[in-house]
């Protein structure tokens, strides 16, 4: 049986990172992945850094992986809205640049256990960024 | 008379090379006008369904937020959002006296200002003013981990109790020719009282993790996103602005320079003629 689609967008401040029909979608929910198909019961979701993965609707059987940043989804109608801080497709992600990033974000969150000065929210949150890109890099290959 | 021709002549130099300057600078203000406007339109869909969602979940819900709760007032911070550089018209004028006009109306809690741009930051220094904080190096560039640094840091006064509400006076943009300087109130929350939410209040959703939390995560985004709008509408307006005011400098430098050199010609045959006149005369005497 074909899928039925739906109409995805997923929006950052610096404009829209996707626009299209999906039949399916996983996205990182604040306590654990959400999946979303069509007809899903109308939905605000809080959502924390971390890999996406949707399947386009015309591209049966490819399945398109990013890596966002926190934000919400909206689900009603048939329509989801996707906002988040950033959206990287796994396609544009330099691996060595991400796995520099981790190292920083791991010595910054070690400094920051031991320092009160150095804000432990934005080195976490750094950390979370930096481990969301390397596993859309890793998932991409799949 | 040839000195007179080359002193007119000097001017016209000095004025021609002043107008390259501003048509110089009149380009520069377009190329950033285009940048920042794009970034502006860019993040408007962003801004646009976050407000929507915030409103939502508003009416959906009576969650107690500090955001949202209105405290006495009895220190304020008010943002004031200027250019670094001038040369832009009345666009630092017109915001700063806004500001100005707006701070002596309410003076009925301890005022502290929080000002971004050179500009307003002479102005209101001159005057003693109390000043918390002065951001005088964003250059009228959009920078968003800045920006959201700026965004923090009035959350966190706002949340530690050093002021209770939080005002921005910026410029917003219209179009290139039109900007008009506005105050907002960023925090808390001003309680709307129109009734045009009702319409979706009827959709019941599901929340994820629940309610409280989606607001949580929701209220300091929101924050961010004004911030941003604030800054970039005005940034897109100062280049609006000295984009205009740089183009109708070169207009008016190419009027001079055309009438200069009018005078010019006309000193220079006026000379000539004058010569003439002598060796004819002097003809005349031999003849």
């Amino acid at each position: 049986m074909a899928k039925t689609p739906y109409h995805l967008s997923i929006v950052t401040p610096a404009g829209r990172a996707f626009e299209g029909e999906v039949t399916s979608l996983i996205f990182p929910g604040e306590d654990g992945a959400i999946g979303v198909w069509a007809h899903h019961a109308p939905m605000l979701a809080a959502m924390k850094p971390g890999t996406l993965q949707l399947e386009e609707a015309d591209h049966a059987e490819r399945i398109k992986t990013f890596a966002v940043g926190s934000g919400f989804a909206e689900v009603s109608d048939n329509n989801a809205i996707l906002l988040v801080d950033t959206c990287e497709a796994a396609e544009d992600i330099d691996v060595e640049r991400a796995k520099a990033a981790m190292e920083r974000a791991k010595q910054r969150l070690a400094e920051a256990m031991r320092d009160e000065g150095i804000d432990r929210e934005r080195a976490e949150a750094a950390m979370q960024r930096a481990q969301a890109r390397l596993r859309a890099a890793y998932l991409r290959g799949k | 008379m040839a000195a007179h021709i080359k002193d007119l002549d000097k001017r016209i130099r000095s004025v021609r090379n002043t107008q390259q300057i501003t048509k110089a600078m009149k380009m520069v203000a377009a190329a950033k006008l285009r940048r920042t406007q794009d970034r502006l339109i860019a993040g408007r869909p962003y801004g646009n369904k976050l407000t929507e969602l915030l409103a939502q979940l508003a009416s959906a819900s009576s969650i107690e937020h500090p955001f949202l709760a209105q405290r006495e007032v009895t220190r304020r911070l008010v943002m004031v959002v200027s250019s670094d550089k001038g040369l832009c018209g009345s666009y630092n004028h017109n915001v700063i006296r806004l500001a100005h006009q707006w701070l002596e109306e309410h003076d009925d809690a301890d005022n502290e200002l929080y000002i971004v741009g050179r500009k307003a930051n002479e102005y209101f220094r001159r005057r003693g003013w109390t000043i918390r904080k002065a951001v005088t190096d964003m250059g009228g560039l959009i920078d968003l981990p800045r920006m959201q640094g700026i965004a923090d840091e009035l959350m966190r006064l706002y949340l530690d109790d050093e002021v209770q509400q939080i005002q921005v006076v910026h410029t917003s943009f219209v179009s290139t020719l039109s900007h008009r300087p506005r105050v907002v109130q960023l925090l808390p929350f001003p309680t709307e009282e129109d009734g045009s939410g009702d319409a979706g209040a009827a959709k019941t959703y599901i929340y994820e993790p629940s309610a409280e939390v989606v607001l949580q995560r929701l209220l300091p985004k929101s924050v961010r996103v004004k911030v941003f709008n604030a800054l970039a509408d005005s940034f897109t307006s100062e280049h609006g602005a000295r984009m205009t005011s740089m183009s109708s400098a070169t207009d008016n430098a190419g009027e001079l320079i055309d009438q200069l050199t009018l005078y010019r010609n006309r000193a220079r045959q006026a000379a000539i003629t004058q010569e003439i006149s002598e060796i004819v005369g002097g003809a005349d005497a031999l003849g």
